[in-house]
Formats: C-alpha cells, structure tokens, sequence
C-alpha cells in the first residue's frame, strides 16, 4: 500500500511539473510558466502556423506581419517584422507568452519588461519535430505527439503520389535570382529528399548557397523549381537554354503564395509537397 | 622600383594584364581552375563560348566604363576623391531596380507588358539617369560644381532613403535587392556584352574629345575659360559621359563600389599623364581591376560565387594602402 | 589720353557687380596698343575685376571693345588667341608635368582632336625658356616650389603668343631676380608689338611700365604716363600720401612715409 501511494505521489509529481510547463527553447533558457498561456504573441510565420495546427489558434492575441495562415489569423493585430518589433503594442496585449526567432532582436527588451519569452526557430526538419514537440508541451496540448503522427504521415501519403517511374529525377530549386539555391541541407531539401528525387546543389555548400551560374548548366537538372516571375527570364541567361529543364520546359514555378507555403519550415510541409508532387507529376517528360 | 614614366609602357602592362585576365577567366568555372578547352564535346565548348567568354568581357567592359566615369568625375570637380557615383546614379539606379520589382510583385498582370520587358537592367539604368537629371535640375544647371556636388550628394542620399523606404513596405523585395547591391556578373550573355562595349567606345570617343578641355579645368574654371573653352558645353557633356557610362555599368552588374574611385589613382601612381592618356588608362585599370575581382570571386569558393563588390573594395582598397604606405602621398 | 595711338581694349560703362552690390561702378578705360599699362590701387579697389571683366570672364554690364570689334563678335577661340590671361593663384594640375601646363596655352591654337603641332613645340620651348623653367620641364607642377610653378604658369600665358597679355599679380612669388627677368619678358613682349596689362601691387615695379591707371574703391582715379609727375602725385593721394614716389638711379621708386 504504502509503495502504491509512494509511486501514485511520484506521478503526482510527474504530472504537476509536466503541468507546470516548462520548456526549453532555443537558446538554452528553461521557461517555467505556472498555467498554459492564454494570450500568445507569435512573431514567425511557421511558429503561428504550428500554434494554429496544436489547435490553439483562439489564443493568439498579436502577430508579425507576415503570417498569412490560417485565414483565421488575418484579422489579429500585426506587431512589426523581426527587425522592426513594436514593443509598445507587444506589452499592449498582455501576452503571457511570446515566441520569437533566435535572431530577433526584441528578445532582451522584452525579457527586460518582464514578458516571458521562448526563442523557436525551425530550420530543418528535426528542427521542426522538437520545436513542435516544444510547443505541444507548453501549451499543453494533450494530443500533440498523435498530431505530429498525422503530419507526418501526409507528408509521407503525399510523397507516395510521385509516380515511382520519376523517382531519381534531378531537381534544381531556386530561392533567388542572384541565383541562391536550396540545397540537400535545407528544409526543402530534405522535402525533396523525402519525395525521393536528387537534389543537384550537394549538403556541403550549405543551406542556401550563392552559386556560379555555369555549375546549374553542368548539372543539367531534369526539373527547376523556381518563382513564377523569375521562371519567365530562364531563356535568357546564358547557358541555360542547354538544360534539359529548359529544353524540355519541365520548370516549376510557384506564385508568391505557393512560395509561402514551400519555404516555410512549418507545418504545411504536406502541402509543400503536394505542390512539388504534382508540379513533377504533370510535367513530367512524356516524350 | 621607380614609377613607370611612359603612359604607353603603362597601357602595355595592363593591356597584357587584362588578356591574362581574360585566360583566367575563361578558365575559372564552376569546379574552380578547369580550363575546358582541353576537353572536346559539346558541353565544354557551350560552356566557354555562353557563359565564360561573354561573363569575362562584360566584367571587363563594366570595369572599364567605371574606370573611365571615376577619372571623368576626378577631373570635372577637380578632386581626387570623387567617384562616379557622386552625382546619385547609384542610388537612382537601387531606387529604379526597388521600384520594378514592387511592381512586378504587385501585379503580375503588369509583369507581361512594358515592365517585364523593361527589365531589371532597363530600370537600373532609367534610375541612374533619372537621378542624374535630378541633381542637374536641383543645381540649376551645370554653372557651379560645388552646386553639382551638393545637388549630388543631396539626390543621392534622398534616393537611397527612397529605395530603402520601399523595401519597408514591401519587404519581400529585399533577397532580389540584396542580390543586386552586392554586384554579380553572373548573367551577363553576349547582349550584355555587346550593349556595353557599344557603350564603351561612345564614352570613352567623347571623353578623349573634351581631354584638352579637362586638362585646362584642373587650371581652375576662370582659366580655363580664358584659353576658350566654353564650359557650359563642355560639363554638359562629361556630365553625360559620367551618367550613362555608370548607368550602363551599374545596371548590368549592379551597384560594385570603389573601382571608380580608385581606378584613375592606382593610374595616377605610376604616371603623370595628362587626359589624353589618363581617361584610356584609367579604363584599363578599371576594367583589369574588375576583371581580377570577377575572376577572383568565382575561384576561391567555387561552386559558390562571392559577391564581387566585396572583392573589388579588398583588392582596390589594399593595393592603395600599400602604395600610400610605400610612397607618402 | 594719348590721341592717335590705337587702341586695343576700350572699355565703356562697365559695370560689376559681385553678390549683390556694386563693385565696379562705371569703369571707361582705353587700353593703347603697344604699350605696357599697369593697374594700381589699394585692396579693395575693384582692379582684378576689371581685369577679369575685360577679358569676359565676368559678367558685366557696359560695352568693351577688342582691337575695334565688340567682344560679342569674337568667337570663344578667337578671343582666346588674342588675349592671354593669367590670374591669380591658378590652383590645381599638382599631378601635371610642367610642359603639359605651358602646353595648355596652345588650347586655342588647337583643333578638337589631333596631336600638337610643331609650332605647337615651339612655342612651348620658347615660353619655357623665356622664364626660365626649361630644365625642369618633366617635373610635375606639385613638386615645383612656388616661384618655379608661378614661371611655369606665366611661361603658359606666353605660350598662347596672343598679342594681348592680361596679368592678375604675376610677381606673386617671384624673387627680385626672377622679377626682373619678368620685366625683361614684359618688355620684350610690347617691342615685338604686343599690349600687356597687368595688376600689381607693387608700386616699384608698377613705375616700369608706359602707362599707369590708379583705381579706388570701383573707379578709375586718373589714368596717364608713368614717368609723369601728375600721375605720381595721383599715386600718393590715392595711398593717402603713405608712400612718396621718388627718384633713384635714374628709376622711380616708391618708398613708404614714416
């Protein structure tokens, strides 16, 4: 009887400290918060959007600019972008949590106020996981792990519908005309990895390197994908009217929503891949 | 080492330079040191002739008219720290680029007609120039230089305060902004190439033309115009060298700082040459300058390409600190 | 006034002004041919910007007149192949070789594109070696001291070989050897038929010349020989008799009153 209690306090325990949420975010820093939060401040775009898929979109209070998704979210007050955050209308709200990006630069000023804050910034894939994980926790959403289980799989449901005779197919994925690429270690990246096509720009030259033009045209990737406004000027850099992507017109491009949707390491990853699914499905070469 | 004392011994040096720039160039690619004309095939042969050849000489050309503008500006206001830029055509240029790519941005519709066809390098030049004209019109016309110089001074900072303004409201643009701030050669094909060559010889024709007249303004205005040269003309024309010429540069390859500055000194400190041979030279310098930094860029992180305006400020910038350290100016 | 001597410079009503007020008021002047004139008068007086007026290089209001024409009707080049102007403190060209400044002073002489003559060369030799700067021709002009750069800058005014020679204080500089050689150049330049006008503050030296014009505070005071005792009591008053002009060894000085 007395080992029952014993343990029966010890999970007490256990729960009352899981209740008491505590996380620990990017920089190290434990964050204790007494009650889940009830009024949150989201200043990432992929951070409202896996506040929103936890199921917790009713208690975001402020937003940055740029979040877009869900539509729910659009009619929340916006507080400024990474650089340029209005601390006045932040305190205004009275959030009992803000979550911010690493690289913020309101993060002391509002630790100095006496507001709670975490710093999640999701880059890659395992990033994501943990950050959601992260979250589940302190918002105290029971199902979160399950919820992350679905994600999963539809990013994997989604992945299936590539047709297996195109799995293999050389991919370049342009971020910016200047041109930066996305390379294997990037978020999308491993999206493209996972839907099993090669990726012609390797891990090592970083994320989102700044190639030579002419290492493109030596790849010669079978698919580009790439902005709608810069697919339009393919042709005329020199070169690359050799590329079979060019050549055979198998080039992706995506409008600025669609562009939203697959750069954004967030919780719309099935949708991302659905979009590239389907851009390599339909314009795969017939011939 | 003693200064070299003939302007023609100087022009051979860089003239040699530049073709052993242009070798390096050609060579340099995306695996670093490859020269492709070892191997046959198809691909190599596209490679050299599409990419490298017409990437090398624009570099050059581009270099070149930023050269030639630097010198144009140091002996129209009589200061050797002008540069080209001084009469806002960078900042016209970054404001005209920030404004094409709101719009494309903002309706793609609009991104079918006359602004697509425009171009990123059109608006880059229609900015330069309209800024240009700005500073004419603010100083009332070509009179008074230190007028011109503060009109300049005044547009150019007015229009970077502009472009960074639009970048406020429409952050988006600012990856495609970055891009062409830092500089690149990237695309340049055998369009580029040709338009600025073309360019180039109008330029540099016009300047020699008025080299004399130069020579007499570094007599100060009052003299010069005792010997019979009509300045008003005379800056009409060395103003529009400078505005199309850094207009030209500045949209094929962006905004690349410090040639124009230190192209004609570097020219400078081995020769004392009158106009006639300090404008060539200095497009020369310009141009080798340029062509080394491109070369450079591509070579020491390759596949990964550095921005050029970087390199060009290390390479320009380091070879004047050790000339002033070598002989005090 | 000297009647029957022609005139090369005739300057009617001309007036300046300088940011905002009036700094010339009225100024009439006959400039003979042939001759050597001095403008003198204290600071202030207005004689660089008659210079400078009469060799348009201001605007001005009034009528001036070269060698009998209008100065309207002379073109930009013609008028700088017949006047040669030098001015004070001409600053700048430091990275110039002094032969390419004394080459300036063919400018006019010269067609749009086209290397230099050889009366181009000549000339150049010629002027270099009048003021004696041909031996440092390859130096660059801000290497020179201040008195080898004025004989560089005065050897350019020479090399234009207009027959009028307008100078704004060329003695700046110069040491008493170098300043008579420049009363040499002056001399010789007025035997072979040319004019020359020139302001100096140097009184001596002014009492060289043929003719002496003596301005104050925008107007001319009195205009005649400099060898007459009328213009010298004219010098005296408009010094507010600080100096007193007088005989030495067969020249007239001007020396200060205690």
């Amino acid at each position: 009887m007395k080992m029952v209690r014993a343990l029966l306090l010890a999970l007490c325990a256990v729960a009352w400290n899981a209740h008491a949420g505590r996380v620990v975010d990017d920089r190290g820093v434990a964050l204790e918060l007494p009650r889940p939060p009830q009024r949150i401040v989201t200043m990432l775009p992929s951070l409202t959007e896996m506040v929103c898929e936890l199921g917790a979109c009713d208690r975001l209070v402020g937003l940055d600019d740029y979040s877009n998704w869900p539509a729910q979210v659009r009619q929340l007050p916006r507080l400024g972008g990474l650089d340029d955050t209005n601390i006045e209308r932040v305190i205004a709200l009275k959030p009992d949590l803000v979550l911010l990006a690493s690289s913020s630069r309101a993060v002391g000023r509002l630790e100095a106020l006496g507001i709670k804050v975490a710093t999640l910034e999701p880059k890659t894939l395992s990033d994501l996981r943990r950050v959601w994980a992260q979250l589940a926790q302190v918002l105290e959403v029971p199902d979160g792990p399950a919820r992350w289980q679905r994600l999963e799989a539809g990013v994997d449901a989604a992945a299936r519908r590539l047709p297996p005779a195109l799995r293999g197919t050389t991919v370049y994925f342009e971020v910016n005309s200047a041109p930066y690429a996305a390379s294997e270690d990037s978020f999308i990246g491993e999206l493209l990895a996972r839907i099993g096509v090669v990726n012609v720009v390797p891990g090592k030259l970083g994320p989102f390197p700044k190639l030579n033009p002419e290492f493109v045209v030596r790849a010669d990737p079978q698919v580009i994908m790439i902005s709608d406004y810069d697919a339009r000027a393919l042709n005329t850099r020199p070169g690359w009217g050799r590329i079979r992507a060019v050549r055979d017109g198998r080039i992706c491009f995506f409008d600025a929503e669609q562009g939203d949707v697959l750069v954004r390491a967030g919780p719309r990853m099935a949708q991302a891949v659905q979009l590239m699914v389907d851009c390599l499905a339909k314009r795969s070469a017939a011939r | 080492m003693s200064p070299l004392r003939s302007p023609l011994t100087l022009a051979l040096w860089l003239l040699a330079a530049s073709l052993l720039l242009c070798i390096a160039g050609v060579g340099v690619g995306s695996l670093g040191w490859e020269p492709v004309w070892t191997r046959n095939g198809d691909a190599s042969a596209a490679i050299l002739w599409d990419i490298r050849l017409p990437r090398t000489l624009g570099a050059w050309l581009a270099g070149a008219l930023l050269g030639l503008a630097g010198a144009v500006a140091q002996g129209l206001f009589r200061n050797p720290l002008a540069d080209p830029y001084l009469l806002g055509s960078a900042t016209g240029a970054a404001l005209g680029v920030a404004v094409l790519l709101v719009l494309i941005g903002a309706s793609p519709m609009a991104a079918s007609s006359w602004v697509a066809r425009l171009g990123l390098t059109g608006a880059a030049f229609g900015g330069a120039v309209a800024a240009v004209l700005v500073t004419l019109g603010l100083a009332k016309g070509v009179q008074h230089t230190l007028r011109l110089l503060l009109a300049g001074v005044v547009v150019g900072m007015v229009f970077g305060a502009f472009a960074a303004l639009v970048m406020f409201w429409v952050p988006d643009i600012m990856r495609a902004m970055q891009a062409f701030l830092l500089g690149t050669t990237g695309f340049l094909g055998w369009g580029s190439v040709g338009l600025l060559a073309a360019i180039f010889i109008v330029n540099l024709a016009a300047a020699v033309m008025f080299s004399r007249a130069l020579d007499a303004l570094s007599l100060g205005d009052t003299t010069a115009q005792s010997l019979g040269v009509a300045l008003g003309p005379v800056r009409v024309v060395l103003i529009g060298v400078m505005a199309l010429a850094t207009g030209a540069a500045v949209a094929q390859v962006g905004l690349i700082a410090f040639i124009g500055l230190v192209a004609p000194h570097l020219v400078r400190a081995a020769v004392k040459p009158t106009h006639r041979w300090l404008l060539p030279l200095a497009a020369l310098a310009g141009g080798v300058l340029l062509l080394a930094a491109d070369v450079l860029a591509r070579w020491l992180l390759a596949p990964r390409e550095l921005p050029v305006g970087v390199l060009t400020a290390v390479l320009g910038g380091g070879y004047l600190l050790w000339l002033m350290h070598r002989r005090p100016l | 006034m000297n009647v029957g001597v022609p005139t090369a410079l005739q300057a009617d009503g001309v007036r300046v002004s300088l940011g905002g007020t009036e700094v010339l008021h009225g100024v009439d002047l006959a400039l003979p041919a042939g001759r050597w004139t001095t403008i003198v008068g204290p600071n202030g007086a207005g004689k660089s910007t008659l210079l400078k007026a009469l060799s348009q290089l201001l605007p001005h209001e009034g009528r001036v007149r070269m060698l009998g024409r209008d100065v309207s009707a002379w073109s930009h080049k013609e008028r700088a192949r017949t006047l040669a102007w030098l001015g004070q403190n001409e600053g700048g060209a430091e990275d110039l070789l002094a032969q390419d400044v004394v080459m300036l002073g063919r400018l006019p002489h010269q067609p749009w594109l086209g290397a230099a003559s050889p009366q181009d060369h000549a000339a150049v030799q010629a002027a270099m070696q009048e003021t004696q700067c041909w031996d440092w021709r390859r130096r660059s002009l801000g290497s020179l001291s201040g008195g080898e750069r004025q004989r560089v800058l005065l050897a350019r005014a020479l090399a234009v070989q207009a027959p009028l020679l307008l100078m704004d204080e060329p003695l700046a500089n110069l040491d008493p050897p170098h300043q008579s050689d420049w009363l040499r150049i002056v001399r010789r330049h007025v035997e072979r038929g040319g004019t020359a006008l020139s302001v100096l503050h140097e009184i001596t030296m002014a009492l060289h010349a043929d003719e002496m014009v003596i301005m104050g505070a925008g107007q001319i005071l009195h205009q005649g020989r400099c060898t007459d005792a009328a213009t010298h009591r004219a010098l005296e008053a408009v010094f507010q008799r600080r100096i007193g002009i007088h005989s030495l060894a067969g020249q007239w000085v001007a020396l200060p009153n205690e």
